[in-house]
């Protein structure tokens, strides 16, 4: 009796046992399956619902980058959670994906966009965008937000090899859209692009363009006051709006609280308008000479040709900067800077020359007309049919861009191939 | 050159300023005003960032008007000396017809010859069919209608007071008024009287004896006619007349635009120009117009204002015009290229032209290879008025133009040899312009110190319901290095009320040895800004004839005393539609005299007048000693 007593004992024991494994097992099993079914969630906008999967299968595995990812993702979307929460819960779990992970180049572009379009602040965001590119160069999706970020904060000319970086990666039916989106960028940066204007929450009730780019960079100065770009972008729209005063107010209070602003070509090169227009002269030269970011570029020797024009009259110089300037974009559509040139040869009695490049700047005058553009655009809308497609390779071919002319007869090609 | 809304140069979305909204559909209309508004709406929007920015822009402002030693006062003593005139500019709420917002021109004339400069205030009247309608139209009914009177000629008694003297002296010009020109043409002595008007010009005879005559359907069309100057533009020694002609705009093409919504006046892009006009002195009394034949044909710009001035130095007059969103014009006596040697092969080019019974274009517009045609980064400027003055005190005249809202205003610094550099910045010309739509102009050394100070008219021209609308005149002081700075502050009450300012001429009218100014407004009356600037600083003052008996164009005086030297060049023009005294008045700083005047006579003669008495006018004949 004892024998079989104990083995009834033993039995259920066991049982406990075998059951507490299964149902551990089990328990496991779900937990191991919540990704899953998380993924499921997602898939139907069930938010709350992704982020409890997510959470759970965390508990097994609090390293599980695919899984931080998601939940950031989750936390963002999730209209259940404040604003606040929701980016500082993504935040954290961005966080968690270090630079060492195989996602970790995914991770870096998501908190960059986390930080251009939801916290509103570019100069992070670029940051955030760049690592992305320094753990894995050949991610794709930083290059397209820097491309995107140039738009979004007025300084597009200065992301042109983002652009090139997007392109080559797409396929060749992509590249008729990107070369679409390139033009906007190009020649109408500030409404290039409405979707994100929409998630900023910057677009203007009645669409102005204008009131939706000065907007934009309002909020991305009051967002992040810490950081050059806003003040830069609004520094640069204020000048150009004939303002070069609160321009210039605007950029010197950026200059005290931004640190980095003087390594941002764009706001040394709008602190040197908006100085340049209000008479400071000597003050935009001392400017250029301390200049800290790269000695380089469109805004760099533009900004040196406008000193050694306006100031030191030295003219054989300003033709040298502002010839190095044209070689950036928008150099060959830049006919300012081209009168520049015209002005500074006829000064210096090179007659011919300067005739021969009136000739040129009559010639750009007219292909970057609103007319012109106009009609370009609708070109765009177009982009599927050669000959329309044909007309932006003619166009760029014109304007003197050979890499954009030989994308877009690339596009021709390909559509007359398909 | 290109004012077009594309503004990749930058990068920036200048495009979008076009009116081109986020899905690529326009916004009509609201180009211009969608983004002025702009401006505004993110002041506005930017409640936080406006009020902490506010104080710096305030700081940055009065910290950098730096301010004269001695202080301007202008006072408007208009009503008090019998100017008692508000020209009536016929604006018909709602309707948006443009020639109603441009104001109408003034002009200085000593026509009685008693030393007094008296004033032409031009009128407008009804802008109805018979002025506003096709031009055909418009001339054949004021031809046989009749001209509507209108205008004021106000004869200065001398002490200070002003009567209306329209009726004695027979003057009854027809048209919408707009701007007047002065000149002997028929050198009798007493100055003649050209008002140009939106509809039928006028040329007034000055018969010497205080009446006027219209000399009929001479030197006259029924386009819209702006500015005009007087000289001699075929060197055979009487006055012609250049006339600036605006744009072709009647009743039945006039446009309504739209500026973020509300209604206002169109601008110049919504009209074609029509042409500018030289008419040519026949020596009989009667004109004709060769102003291609004379070389001064060229794409029509659409002008406002006309200064004649020698730009280079060779005594002979330049012709500039200053157009409305077209790159503006300048004309010289050259053939191929600027500088003097060009200039020398033209003329023999044109003299071998003329002897082989071809037409001798002796005039040539180079404009754009001066530089002064257009902005420095080759943008067409929206060029009001003109003000012409050694402003570096480098002895060669500059040109200063007033521009639009929220644009510079442009001083083009002469370099010599008919060469220009858009010193706008250094100068800053432009940065007290940014926040003012300037129209007349007028240079005028307050301070005595023989830099060239400037008075600008401002106001705006999309109409009231687009603000700002009426603006604040300024005083502009120059520190002697041709660097302008707003002494309106403390220039007087007249300063601190906004206006919708527009014509300016100047002249000395009460002999006292400072320029006086008298402006016309949209809606207001006329005023007289009497310059009661105290100083203890010297002047002196030049009445020019040449040997043909008219007051000369082109060349210049050079003036000296102690160790002062100042230049001003003889010219006529300038300004917005006005005609301003011709005598040369130079402040002379501290010296006390004598001075001494080297006239450069636009004949190429050179006159040394040594050891003249200071603080008074002299008349100086050429070639005969002054007096």
């Amino acid at each position: 009796m004892s024998v079989s007593r104990w083995g009834w004992r033993r039995r259920a024991a066991i049982g406990l046992v075998v059951a507490a494994v299964l149902g551990a097992a089990a328990t496991v099993g779900w937990f191991e399956s919540a990704f899953r079914r998380a993924d499921r969630y997602a898939r139907s906008g069930l938010w709350p619902e992704t982020r409890l999967e997510l959470a759970r299968y965390l508990r097994l595995h609090p390293r599980s980058d695919a899984a931080h990812l998601s939940f950031a993702e989750a936390c963002v979307r999730d209209e259940d959670l404040s604003r606040t929460d929701g980016i500082a819960w993504a935040t954290k779990h961005l966080e968690q994906v270090s630079d060492q992970s195989p996602l970790a180049a995914m991770a870096r572009s998501q908190q960059g966009r986390l930080e251009l379009l939801l916290r509103l602040r570019p100069y992070r965001a670029e940051r955030f965008f760049r690592q992305a590119i320094t753990v894995n160069p050949r991610a794709v999706d930083p290059y397209f937000m820097l491309w995107k970020l140039g738009d979004l904060t007025g300084r597009s000319h200065l992301y042109e090899a983002e652009f090139w970086q997007v392109y080559a990666a797409s396929t060749p039916a992509e590249r008729g859209g990107r070369l679409r989106e390139w033009f906007m960028s190009q020649f109408f940066p500030a409404t290039a692009n409405p979707e994100l204007d929409g998630v900023i929450g910057s677009l203007d009730a009645e669409r102005n363009a204008a009131r939706t780019e000065a907007r934009r960079y309002i909020q991305f100065r009051d967002a992040e006051p810490d950081g050059p770009y806003g003040y830069a972008a609004l520094g640069r729209w204020f000048e150009q709006e004939g303002d070069p005063k609160f321009a210039l107010a605007m950029l010197e209070k950026g200059e005290r609280e931004a640190p980095d602003s003087q390594r941002d070509p764009l706001f040394l090169a709008s602190m040197v308008n908006a100085l340049i227009a209000v008479g400071e002269l000597e003050r935009a030269a001392a400017v250029v000479d301390r200049w800290s970011a790269p000695r380089d570029g469109y805004e760099y020797w533009l900004s040196v040709g406008q000193i050694r024009h306006e100031l030191r009259q030295d003219l054989e110089g300003a033709l040298e900067a502002y010839g190095r300037a044209l070689e950036f974009w928008p150099g060959p559509a830049d006919w300012r800077t081209l009168n520049r040139q015209a002005a500074c040869l006829n000064r210096l009695r090179r007659v011919a020359e300067a005739m021969r490049l009136r000739e040129r700047i009559v010639k750009v005058e007219a292909l970057t007309s609103d007319a012109k553009l106009r009609s370009l655009r609708s070109a765009l809308g177009a982009i599927d049919q050669p000959a329309r497609a044909g007309e932006l390779a003619e166009f760029y071919r014109e304007l003197g861009r050979p890499r954009e002319a030989r994308a877009w007869e690339e596009h021709v090609a390909w559509l007359r191939q398909r | 050159m290109n004012p077009g809304p594309s503004d990749s140069g930058t990068g920036r979305a200048g495009t979008d300023a076009a009116g081109t909204d986020a899905a690529g559909t326009d916004v009509a209309g609201t180009d211009v005003a969608g983004t002025k508004a702009a401006g505004l709406t993110v002041a506005g929007a930017d409640a936080a960032g406006s009020k902490t920015l506010a104080d710096p822009v305030a700081a940055l402002s009065t910290a950098a008007e730096i301010q004269p030693a001695i202080t301007p006062r202008f006072v408007d003593v208009a009503e008090a000396s019998g100017l008692r005139f508000q020209p009536d500019n016929d604006v018909v709420p709602g309707r948006f017809f443009l020639p109603e917002i441009m104001g109408t021109g003034l002009a200085w004339i000593d026509y009685d010859r008693d030393g007094w400069w008296d004033l032409f205030a031009g009128d407008g009247g009804p802008l109805d069919s018979a002025t506003a309608g096709e031009p055909g139209s418009r001339a054949a009914r004021q031809n046989t209608a009749g001209a509507p009177v209108g205008g004021r000629l106000y004869r200065n008694g001398g002490a200070g007071r002003f009567s209306n003297a329209m009726e004695a002296a027979g003057l009854r010009p027809a048209g919408y008024h707009q701007g007047c020109a002065v000149g002997d043409f028929d050198a009798d002595g007493f100055a003649d009287l050209y008002v140009a008007s939106y509809g039928r010009d006028s040329l007034w005879r000055n018969q010497g004896d205080g009446t006027f005559v219209e000399l009929p359907s001479q030197a006259s069309d029924d386009q819209w006619s702006s500015s005009a100057a007087w000289f001699d533009a075929d060197g055979d020694g009487d006055l012609d007349l250049y006339v600036v002609s605006y744009l072709d705009v009647t009743l039945a093409n006039s446009r309504l635009c739209r500026y973020d919504g509300k209604p206002g006046y169109c601008g110049p892009g919504e009209y074609a120009a029509v042409p500018d006009r030289l008419w040519i002195n026949q020596g009989d009394g009667t004109f004709v117009d060769r102003l291609e034949e004379f070389g001064f044909s060229t794409p029509q710009g659409k002008g406002l204002a006309i200064v004649v001035v020698d730009l280079d130095g060779d005594s002979r007059a330049e012709v500039y015009v200053a157009n409305d969103m077209d790159a503006n014009l300048l004309f010289t006596r050259s053939g191929a290229g600027v500088g003097p040697a060009a200039e020398a092969a033209a003329e023999a080019a044109a003299e071998a032209a003329a002897g082989a019974g071809q037409p001798s274009k002796l005039w040539r517009e180079v404009g754009l290879e001066s530089g002064s045609a257009v902005s420095g980064t080759g943008q067409n400027e929206a060029s009001m008025g003109i003000a012409c003055a050694d402003f570096d005190r480098d002895r060669l005249p500059d040109l200063y133009l007033t521009h639009y809202f929220q644009a510079k205003n442009t001083l083009y610094r002469n370099l010599g040899g008919l060469r220009f550099h858009d010193d706008s910045y250094r100068s800053r010309a432009a940065v007290t312009s940014f926040e003012s739509l300037g129209f007349g102009s007028a240079p005028l050394d307050f301070d005595r110190d023989g830099a060239a100070d400037l008075f600008v008219a401002n106001g705006h021209v999309l109409g009231p319901a687009v603000p700002p609308f009426a603006m604040t005149p300024q005083l502009l002081w120059n520190d002697g290095r041709g660097r302008l700075y707003d002494a309106s502050g403390s220039a007087g009450p007249f300063f601190q009320e906004a206006r919708v300012g527009r014509s300016v001429a100047a002249a000395d009218y009460d002999n006292d040895g400072d320029l006086d100014l008298a402006v016309s407004h949209i809606g207001q009356p006329i005023a007289l800004l009497r310059n009661d600037t105290a100083t203890r600083r010297h002047f002196i003052g030049v009445e020019l004839r040449t040997r043909d008996r008219v007051p000369p164009v082109g060349g210049r005086i050079d003036v000296a005393a102690g160790d002062f030297r100042a230049t001003l060049p003889i010219m006529t023009g300038g300004s917005y539609l006005a005609a301003a005294d011709s005598r040369l008045l130079a402040g002379i700083g501290d010296q006390p005299g004598p001075v001494r005047v080297t006239i450069h006579w636009p004949s190429g003669r050179t006159q040394v007048c040594e050891a003249l008495i200071a603080d008074r006018y002299w008349t100086i004949d050429e070639g005969e000693a002054p007096r």
